[in-house]
């Protein structure tokens, strides 16, 4: 391209750019008012809009299709199911995508105001909230440099592949009721090995780079992730035990009662299962590489760890990928720990309430459209805590890191299993569960107690 | 991982290990400004550390051979560019002793002030890089966030914020504005309390502790015998302080504590410098109470020319002793100024400090060294 050329197109897209975001911060106020209330708006018509969308290809679009289109059952039956599940795939992806900015947003401010300043400000006018579109922007229209005598193929595709892993462990969280892109009878299984594979591209990434900081960053990185994967793996199996289904909607659906006879008490598994869900959140934790776990990309040491070589788009799929996987843990937490979309204790008669209402008002697709705000509440509580302790606590040293994996959370992660199998028994019901409660939760408190005498 | 190794040489096993040679700076961002550090690794446990110095240099030992004594003082702002105020003191105490020069009780009282305010400054620099150096990013903006509130002291008496050049041969260039004594005060009771926090926040954190406990530790004797001062010193268990054991200026009239550490670790190194804020700020207070009025500068010459002779002064600087000697000619120009800097000696122990530990240790035990590449340089 002629260097004049260059000079004109590069000034055009300047202009554009700054046009566009002084249009943004003149009109501000409208535009986040619009954006939030569509936000909004948007969390409380996605569970009446898909469940419509199902009723609507079951009962209007299939019997149109086999009239027109096809003779056989099994063809129509197809074709309405990938109607449905491509626009389902699209929320999923479009779930990522658009919170990976946002949680940016918010880890910018959050720190800001964790470390006593403001965080973004300017950009788009209303608290700085184009931040990081602009900063997307920026990283698009950068040079992809591959340094030289780094592994072309493997150099690109170690971010490919971490920001896929993120992604795909969406397919299985349970949204809300009837609100799950893929529901596999074997879902959690299906998730720890898709998250899993994440190690493998920062492996990949850094030994591609040639780089010493990044071979070292990898190598630290793959021995962190394999170590904090068999503490997040068995912490959920006492989940799975109490559930008795690896399937995600079954194990939402029994903590929150709905598909049950009569309604009951709604108890989310955080109550029987304290200790495993604060192991599962500290080794997501480590498992999404922020502090105080961030070993592989500390940037005291290893200036950038594993993508210390990696600019411009590559370099923010990996900035995507921890954040993705950072909400993706919140989402798992949250479905398998805290109950889904279900509001905790009184879900059970509300549902049964509502359901009655709903169905004597023939709008059957409104059943339960609390479900997806109540379960995005949920895992924000959950992201807000990876954030501020990650402002909060210094790295841990790389040895320490496997003994507080090997050595404490290993060992409690069994003591936990044994001891669930153990209230379980048939001969010791219906008390056994709540007395592994009771103790649970006073090991628990002791703990914290410890923690916060001075 | 070297004790499996042995294990395995000693049961007769041959294993073929290869040595890596990592680089860490120039450009590194946590060495502390241009320092380069060639280190042999063996898996992550170092065998060996190279530090490789002179990215900084200026050559103010030489300028300082080719300025008259006034011009000097402002050479001395740019070596330990975080304490100017102790460098410019050093300095002007040295022309002073050869001079036989008289300072005015007050000029006395507001060095220590500045020096001491200097102190705090420079040790809160370090403790908000030190949790960066640890992953704790969050202590690095609040200690810049009180250390700026000194900074406008500084501002408020002399007009800079970093490079002061504050004092003058005889005294100070200009006397305290008014009200700056009150500013003084509030400023120690709002940072007393904060010091509390910062305990809460870092000093007492499990994991921070966990990685600063016996790491890098520099023993007594080892310590004496590399020459090493200030607060390095003092965690090693030695409470040597000029201020206390060799008190120049009018230090001896103030009541203050030397802290001391035990073991010398990185730990240590750190606590001695957080207490040693809060004996500074008794300093300060005292002082600011004692402050005799009178003049600010004493009447010197227009152009000084000391009697041929020398001079050797040590001040106690935040990192340790900074030792002038100046040789007169008789001249209107030094015929030579050596500087001694507390942070280049204490920069030698790098090496044995790091043997054995682990990579993640490096800047663990960098940092605690709290060295100012300026100064190292010069």
């Amino acid at each position: 391209m002629p260097e004049a050329v260059a000079r004109r197109r590069s000034s055009i897209a300047a202009w554009a750019f700054s046009r566009g975001a002084r249009f943004a911060a003149d009109w501000d106020i409208f535009i986040v008012v619009a954006v939030l209330g569509g936000v909004f708006g948007a969390l409380f018509t996605v569970q009446p809009v898909m469940m419509g969308l199902k009723m609507l290809t079951e009962e209007v679009l299939a019997p149109w299709l086999s009239l027109t289109l096809f003779n056989t059952p099994q063809y129509t039956a197809l074709i309405s199911r990938i109607i449905v599940e491509i626009v389902v795939a699209i929320v999923v992806l479009k779930f990522f995508v658009l919170s990976a900015p946002l949680l940016i947003w918010l880890e910018r401010k959050v720190s800001g105001h964790i470390q006593s300043r403001l965080g973004p400000m300017h950009v788009g006018g209303f608290h700085g909230w184009l931040q990081t579109i602009a900063d997307g922007i920026k990283l698009i229209s950068k040079e992809d440099i591959i340094p030289s005598g780094a592994d072309k193929v493997l150099h690109t595709i170690g971010p490919i592949m971490v920001v896929v892993a993120a992604i795909t462990g969406f397919v299985v969280i349970p949204f809300g009721n009837e609100l799950v892109p893929r529901d596999f009878n074997i879902g959690i299984f299906y998730l720890l090995a898709v998250t899993s594979v994440s190690v493998f591209g920062v492996v990949v990434a850094g030994w591609a780079s040639n780089n010493k900081y990044s071979l070292l960053g990898g190598m630290r990185s793959a021995a962190q992730l394999v170590s904090y994967e068999i503490p997040r793996g068995v912490a959920l199996v006492g989940v799975i035990m109490l559930a008795q289904s690896l399937q995600m909607s079954s194990i939402v659906n029994q903590q929150s009662g709905i598909g049950a006879s009569e309604p009951f008490v709604a108890i989310p598994y955080v109550v029987f299962q304290p200790i495993a869900f604060i192991i599962y959140v500290i080794a997501s934790i480590a498992e999404t590489n922020r502090a105080p776990f961030d070993l592989p990309e500390a940037e005291s040491e290893l200036v950038a760890g594993f993508h210390t070589e990696y600019s411009g788009m590559k370099f923010a799929f990996f900035f995507m990928a921890e954040y993705g996987e950072m909400l993706l843990f919140s989402c798992v937490a949250t479905a398998l720990f805290l109950g889904g979309g279900s509001i905790p204790f009184v879900e059970g008669y509300i549902y049964a309430w509502t359901n009655g209402i709903f169905e004597s008002m023939h709008v059957p697709f409104l059943i339960g459209f609390w479900h997806f705000p109540v379960f995005i509440i949920k895992t924000y509580v959950l992201v807000f805590f990876f954030i501020w302790v990650r402002w909060t606590y210094p790295r841990m040293r790389v040895d320490r890191l496997m003994d507080f994996s090997w050595k404490i959370l290993v060992p409690w992660t069994f003591i936990n299993l044994i001891g669930l199998g153990i209230a379980l028994l048939p001969q010791f019901q219906p008390v056994g569960i709540w007395v592994f409660a009771a103790i649970n939760w006073l090991i628990v408190g002791g703990v914290l107690l410890k923690a916060f005498k001075k | 991982m070297s004790a499996a190794v042995d294990e395995a040489k000693a049961a007769g096993k041959r294993i073929k290990l290869e040595e890596m040679y990592l680089n860490m700076g120039p450009q590194h961002p946590s060495t502390h400004g241009v320092l380069r550090l060639g280190i042999l690794l063996e898996g992550e446990v170092i065998i060996d550390t190279i530090p490789d110095l002179g990215y900084l240099h200026r050559g103010t030992e030489k300028i300082a051979e080719d300025r008259d004594y006034m011009q000097i003082i402002h050479l001395t702002d740019r070596m330990d560019y975080l304490a100017a105020m102790n460098n410019n003191t050093g300095y002007v105490m040295v022309v002073e002793k050869l001079l036989e020069q008289e300072v005015p009780e007050r000029a006395e009282y507001i060095r220590v002030i500045m020096q001491e305010l200097n102190r705090v400054a420079s040790h809160l620099l370090f403790f908000g890089t030190y949790g960066v150096d640890m992953g704790a990013v969050t202590p690095f903006l609040y200690g810049f966030r009180e250390r700026e509130l000194v900074l406008d002291l500084f501002e408020m008496v002399c007009g800079a914020r970093m490079t002061h050049s504050y004092m003058r041969i005889g005294g100070v260039a200009e006397d305290l504005p008014s009200g700056f004594a009150e500013e003084c005060k509030d400023f120690i009771d709002y940072f007393l309390p904060v010091v509390d926090e910062y305990d809460e926040l870092l000093t007492y954190n499990p994991i921070f502790m966990d990685r600063t406990i016996g790491i890098g530790a520099l023993s007594k004797d080892a310590a004496i015998a590399y020459g090493v001062t200030g607060p390095m010193l003092r965690a090693s268990g030695v409470p040597y302080d000029l201020r206390k054991d060799e008190p120049y200026s009018v230090y001896d009239k103030f009541e203050f504590d030397v802290p001391t550490g035990e073991n010398g670790d990185c730990f240590d190194r750190y606590f001695v410098r957080i207490q040693e804020m809060r004996e500074s700020c008794k300093i300060v207070s005292q002082a600011l109470d004692m402050l005799p009025p009178g003049k600010h500068q004493a009447k010197t010459s227009r152009i000084i020319k000391p009697p041929p002779g020398e001079a050797y002064l040590e001040v106690e600087n935040p990192r340790g002793q900074l030792g002038y000697y100046l040789v007169s000619e008789g001249e209107p120009m030094p015929y030579r100024l050596h500087i001694r800097p507390p942070s280049f000696v204490n920069l030698q122990v790098l090496p044995d400090l790091l043997k054995g530990l682990k990579i993640g240790d490096v800047i663990a035990v960098l940092g605690s060294t709290d060295i100012v590449l300026g100064e190292v340089d010069r």
